[in-house]
C-alpha cells in the first residue's frame, strides 16, 4: 500500500514537471496568452463596476461582494483550467484512440488521464483571478482567520471537482457516441454565467436547477455568501464545506462513469 | 451549429436577467426603460451572429502559407471574395441563427419590437455601415500579422475589446463620463451602439443622422487605411520577393 | 515454452447497417438494423519463447484488432488470451509489465520534449532499476545509436530516429514479448536495416519474443521464420517461409539464353514463355533439381547463359491471401 502511494506519487510529480517542461517550450505562445486573458477579465469587472454605479446593487448584492464573488470565479476556473484542461480533448482521444497508451502501462488509467496534464497556460487565468480576488477581499474587508482561509480552499477545491466533474461528464459522452462531443464552449459560458454574477438574478427555477440538479451554485455563490456571513437562517451548515462534499461526489460520480466508457472503449475500440 | 445556438441561448438569458436584477424595482434608469435594456440586449445578440468575421482568419491562413503575394497583387478579387463569403456567412446565419434565436427570446421576453417604424428603417441603414466598419477592422487586423507572431491571441482581444467598447452588452451611457467621451471617438460604438440605440429609440432624429454621418466618416477612414497598408504591404512584397 | 495462447479468440462488432438516400437516413433514427461483424473469427495458435512471429494478412483481415486483445487495449468477444500464463483482460497491469508496443504510425514519446525525458518518465512508471536503465540503454544504442539524438525534441527528429526512438521506448523494461505494428513503414532504407538488425540481435541476446505486423516483403524475409497468415479473421497458414512456399509455390523458374533461337522441351519442366532465344521454364522441386535439368537441356542445345528464380515472395503471399484455408 505504501509502496504504491509512493509510485503514483512520484509517477504523478514526473507527469507534472513534463507538463511545464512542455509549456515552456513554447514561451511566446504563454506570453501571448497571459497578456491577453486578463483583458477579458477586466472587460466583465469593468462591466459589474460601471452597472453597480448606475443601478445600486444587483441581485440584492453590493459592489464589494460582487468584486469578491467575480474574483472567487476567476480563481476558481483558473485552477480548473490548469487541473483539467485535457478533458475538453477526451471526445477526440476516444475516436483517435489516443487511451490506448494509457491501456499499454501497468498503472491505473484514470490516474493516467487526470494527471497527465498540467497545463502552465492557466496562468493567464490564475494571475488575473488572485489579482481581482484580493481587491474583493480588501474590499470586503475579508477577515483572514485560519478558519476562513480553510474554507476558502475547500471551496476552490470543491469548485474545481465540479467543474472538472462536468467536463468529464460530457468528455465520456464520447465512449458513447464515438464521435467527438464538444460541450467545451458551452460548458465554459455556462460557468461564467453562474459563477460570476449572483445566482440570485436568475429565476427561481433556475436556481433551483442549479441548487440541486446542476450543482453549478456551489462553485462560487453559495461559499462565496457563506464567506460573506450572508448564509439564511434555515441553513444549518457551512455553504463552503458543502461545496467541497458536492465537489468530492460528484467528481467520484464522474469517474465512475468514465471507467464505465473506458470499459465500453475496450470493447468497442476506436 | 447547434451547440453554438444553446451557447447564444445561455448568453441571452443570462444577460437579460442580469438587466433585470440590476433594474430591480425601478422601470427606467438614466432615460433606459427595463424593457428597452432588453430588447437591446437581444437584438445584440442577434446581431453578433450576423457579425462573424472570417476575414481576419483568412488573411492571416493565407500570410501562414506565403500565398498572400498574390493577394496584394490583385486586392479586389481576392478582398472581394472574402467579403461575399462573410455576407453569405451572414445571410447564412439568419436563418440558422437569428430566427431560432429570436423565436425562443420571443416566448421568453416578448417580442424585441423597434421604438417606430421610422427607427427600424434607419436601423437597417446604420446597420450596414456597422457591418462595414466591423469588417474593415478584421481585415486590418488580419494584415497585421505580417507583424506579429501568434495571431490567436490578438485576435481573442480584438474580440473583447469590441464586445466592450462598442457598447454591444453595457450602453455607453452607463459609463462613466470620462469613458463615454473617449470611446466616442473611437469607431467601436459604430458597431453596436449606434444601431442598437437607433432601434431601441434612445437618440433624437438630429442625434440619429448625426451619428450615422461618422459612421460613415468611419466606413471611408478605415477603407482608406486598408487600401494603404495593404499597398505598403505589396510594396514590400514587392521589393523583398515574397 | 509457450508464452503465447490463443484459443479460439472471437472478437464480434456491431455494425448499424445503412440504408442508402433520405429515405434511409430517416429510417435510421428511428429503427437500427444491426448486423454482427466478425473482425475476429475463432483464431488459435500458441508461440513459442525467443519466436519471431511475422503477422500478416491483407488490410481488414484483422491484424490489428488481434494485437490489440493480445496487448489489452481491446476485450474479445470471445475466447482465451493467455500471455506468460496470464489473461491480459484480468491482468492487465501484470501483463503489460512484460509486454512492449510499437505502433508505427503512433508514438507513445512526449512531442514537445527532448527523447530523453520520455525515457526518464517510462523509468519511473515501469519502475526500472537505475542499472537495469543504464545496461539497456547502451545496449540498444550500441545498434540503433540513439545516444546521437537523445537531447533532441522528439517534434524534431526524423520518422527513422522517431521509429528507434519508440522501440527503445518499448524496450526499456526488459519484456518479454515485443508487438511491433508496422514498424519500417515510410522508412529509408538506412534505418530499416538498423531497426531490422535491432530485433535480430535483442531476440538473440535476450530471446525476446517478436510479433510483427507488416506489410513489408524484406521484413519478412530478413527477420521471420514463422508467418501467420489471416484473412477475414481466420488463420490461413501458420508455418514456416519455407513450409508455404513448398505448399503454395513449390516450384522454380529456369531462364535459359541459348546461341540460337530454338525450342527446347523437357518431360519435367513447363515452358512458361519462349521467345527468340530465351526460354523460361517452370519446374517442380521436387521433380527435378536444377542442375539436372540444366544439364539434360545442355545436352539438346548450347546454352548461353542461366539464370535461376525463387518464387516471388509477394506472389505467394498474394495467393494465400486469396485462398480460404
Amino acid at each position: 500500500m505504501r509502496h504504491t502511494i509512493k509510485y503514483y506519487s512520484s509517477v504523478a510529480l514526473a507527469f507534472m514537471k513534463m507538463s511545464i517542461q512542455s509549456g515552456l517550450e513554447y514561451p511566446i505562445n504563454l506570453i501571448g496568452w497571459i497578456l491577453v486573458n486578463p483583458i477579458q477579465f477586466i472587460v466583465g469587472f469593468a462591466t459589474i463596476k460601471f452597472v453597480v454605479q448606475e443601478f445600486g446593487s444587483l441581485g440584492g448584492w453590493g459592489f464589494e461582494g460582487l468584486a469578491f464573488l467575480y474574483g472567487l470565479a476567476v480563481l476558481s476556473h483558473g485552477f480548473a483550467v490548469i487541473l483539467f484542461i485535457q478533458t475538453w480533448y477526451m471526445g477526440k482521444g476516444v475516436v483517435i484512440g489516443g487511451f490506448d497508451r494509457f491501456l499499454l502501462r501497468p498503472m491505473n488509467v484514470l490516474f493516467q488521464f487526470l494527471f497527465m496534464d498540467f497545463n502552465l497556460v492557466g496562468i493567464s487565468d490564475l494571475i488575473p483571478g488572485f489579482i481581482v480576488f484580493l481587491y474583493g477581499c480588501v474590499q470586503v474587508k475579508f477577515h483572514c482567520s485560519f478558519v476562513n482561509i480553510l474554507l476558502l480552499i475547500m471551496t476552490l477545491a470543491g469548485g474545481v471537482l465540479i467543474r472538472g466533474a462536468v467536463w468529464i461528464f460530457c468528455g465520456s459522452l464520447a465512449f458513447w457516441t464515438k464521435s467527438p462531443t464538444n460541450f467545451v464552449g458551452f460548458t465554459l459560458e455556462l460557468f461564467d454565467r453562474v459563477t460570476m454574477y449572483p445566482l440570485t438574478i436568475y429565476p427561481r427555477a433556475l436556481q433551483f436547477v442549479f441548487t440541486f440538479i446542476l450543482p453549478l451554485g456551489w462553485i462560487t455563490f453559495y461559499p462565496a455568501s457563506e464567506l460573506l456571513g450572508r448564509r439564511p437562517d434555515y441553513i444549518p451548515v457551512n455553504m463552503a464545506l458543502v461545496t467541497f462534499l458536492i465537489g468530492v461526489f460528484i467528481f467520484a460520480l464522474s469517474c465512475l462513469v468514465m471507467s464505465l466508457g473506458m470499459r465500453r472503449y475496450e470493447s468497442a475500440g476506436s | 451549429m447547434i451547440s453554438t445556438i444553446f451557447v447564444q441561448c445561455i448568453v441571452m438569458f443570462a444577460i437579460s436577467y442580469f438587466w433585470i436584477a440590476a433594474y430591480g424595482g425601478t422601470e427606467s434608469v438614466l432615460g433606459t426603460s427595463r424593457k428597452s435594456m432588453l430588447t437591446y440586449t437581444t437584438i445584440s445578440i442577434l446581431m453578433g451572429n450576423l457579425l462573424t468575421m472570417n476575414v481576419q482568419h483568412r488573411i492571416v491562413e493565407r500570410i501562414r502559407d506565403g500565398n498572400v503575394a498574390l493577394d496584394i497583387l490583385k486586392p479586389v478579387n481576392v478582398y472581394g471574395i472574402y467579403l461575399a463569403e462573410d455576407l453569405g456567412e451572414a445571410v447564412n446565419a439568419v436563418f440558422q441563427k437569428v430566427i431560432p434565436l429570436l423565436a425562443v427570446s420571443m416566448i421568453m421576453f416578448g417580442i424585441p419590437g423597434p421604438a417606430s417604424g421610422i427607427n427600424f428603417v434607419l436601423f437597417l441603414a446604420s446597420f450596414v455601415f456597422a457591418y462595414f466598419i466591423n469588417w474593415l477592422l478584421a481585415a486590418l487586423l488580419g494584415l497585421c500579422a505580417f507583424q506579429t507572431i501568434s495571431m490567436g491571441p490578438m485576435i481573442a482581444v480584438k474580440g473583447y475589446l469590441i464586445k466592450l467598447l462598442s457598447g454591444s452588452i453595457i450602453p455607453l451611457w452607463f459609463f462613466p463620463k470620462g469613458f463615454q467621451k473617449i470611446l466616442e471617438c473611437l469607431p467601436f460604438v459604430g458597431i453596436y451602439q449606434v444601431p442598437l440605440g437607433i432601434y431601441i429609440g434612445k437618440y433624437t432624429m438630429e442625434e440619429i443622422f448625426f451619428r450615422i454621418g461618422i459612421q460613415m466618416l468611419w466606413v471611408l477612414a478605415l477603407l482608406a487605411g486598408f487600401i494603404f497598408l495593404q499597398k505598403k504591404m505589396a510594396d514590400r512584397v514587392l521589393i523583398q520577393g515574397g | 515454452m509457450k508464452i503465447i495462447e490463443v484459443n479460439h479468440l472471437v472478437k464480434e462488432y456491431k455494425k448499424v447497417k445503412k440504408e442508402k438516400g433520405i429515405r434511409g437516413a430517416v429510417k435510421n433514427l428511428f429503427v437500427q438494423e444491426v448486423e454482427m461483424v466478425r473482425a475476429v473469427d475463432d483464431i488459435s495458435f500458441n508461440i513459442e519463447q525467443g519466436e519471431i512471429v511475422a503477422y500478416i494478412g491483407p488490410n481488414g483481415a484483422g491484424k490489428s484488432t488481434t494485437v490489440k486483445m493480445l496487448s489489452g487495449i481491446m476485450r474479445p468477444t470471445s475466447g482465451e488470451i493467455l500471455i506468460d500464463g496470464l489473461s491480459p483482460q484480468k491482468n492487465r497491469k501484470q501483463v503489460v509489465k512484460n509486454i512492449g508496443v510499437v505502433f508505427g504510425q503512433r508514438t507513445q514519446l512526449n512531442w514537445d520534449l527532448r527523447l530523453g525525458e520520455s525515457f526518464e518518465l517510462l523509468k519511473k512508471i515501469y519502475e526500472i532499476e537505475d542499472h537495469t536503465y543504464d545496461s539497456n540503454l547502451s545496449m540498444m544504442d550500441e545498434i540503433l545509436e540513439i545516444s546521437k539524438f537523445m537531447d533532441t525534441p522528439v517534434r524534431q527528429l526524423s520518422l527513422g530516429q522517431r521509429m528507434r526512438g519508440d522501440l527503445v521506448a518499448a524496450m526499456l523494461h526488459s519484456p518479454k514479448i515485443l508487438f511491433l505494428d508496422e514498424p519500417t513503414i515510410g522508412l529509408d532504407v538506412e534505418a530499416k536495416y538498423a531497426i531490422r538488425k535491432f530485433i535480430k540481435e535483442i531476440n538473440e541476446r535476450n530471446q525476446t519474443t517478436i510479433i510483427l505486423t507488416t506489410h513489408d516483403l524484406g521484413d519478412i524475409q530478413e527477420l521471420c521464420k514463422r508467418l501467420i497468415i489471416i484473412n477475414e479473421g481466420r488463420v490461413i497458414e501458420d508455418g514456416s517461409l519455407k513450409e508455404l512456399i513448398d505448399k503454395i509455390a513449390p516450384y522454380k523458374h529456369l531462364i535459359v539464353d541459348f546461341y540460337d533461337p530454338v525450342c527446347i522441351s523437357h518431360p519435367q519442366a513447363e515452358i512458361v514463355s519462349q521467345s527468340e532465344a530465351r526460354t523460361v521454364y517452370k519446374f517442380k522441386k521436387d521433380e527435378i533439381s536444377a542442375a539436372q535439368l540444366i544439364s539434360d537441356i545442355s545436352k539438346e542445345a548450347d546454352i548461353k547463359e542461366i539464370g535461376l528464380e525463387e518464387p516471388k515472395i509477394d506472389d505467394i503471399i498474394r495467393v494465400a491471401y486469396r485462398s480460404k484455408g
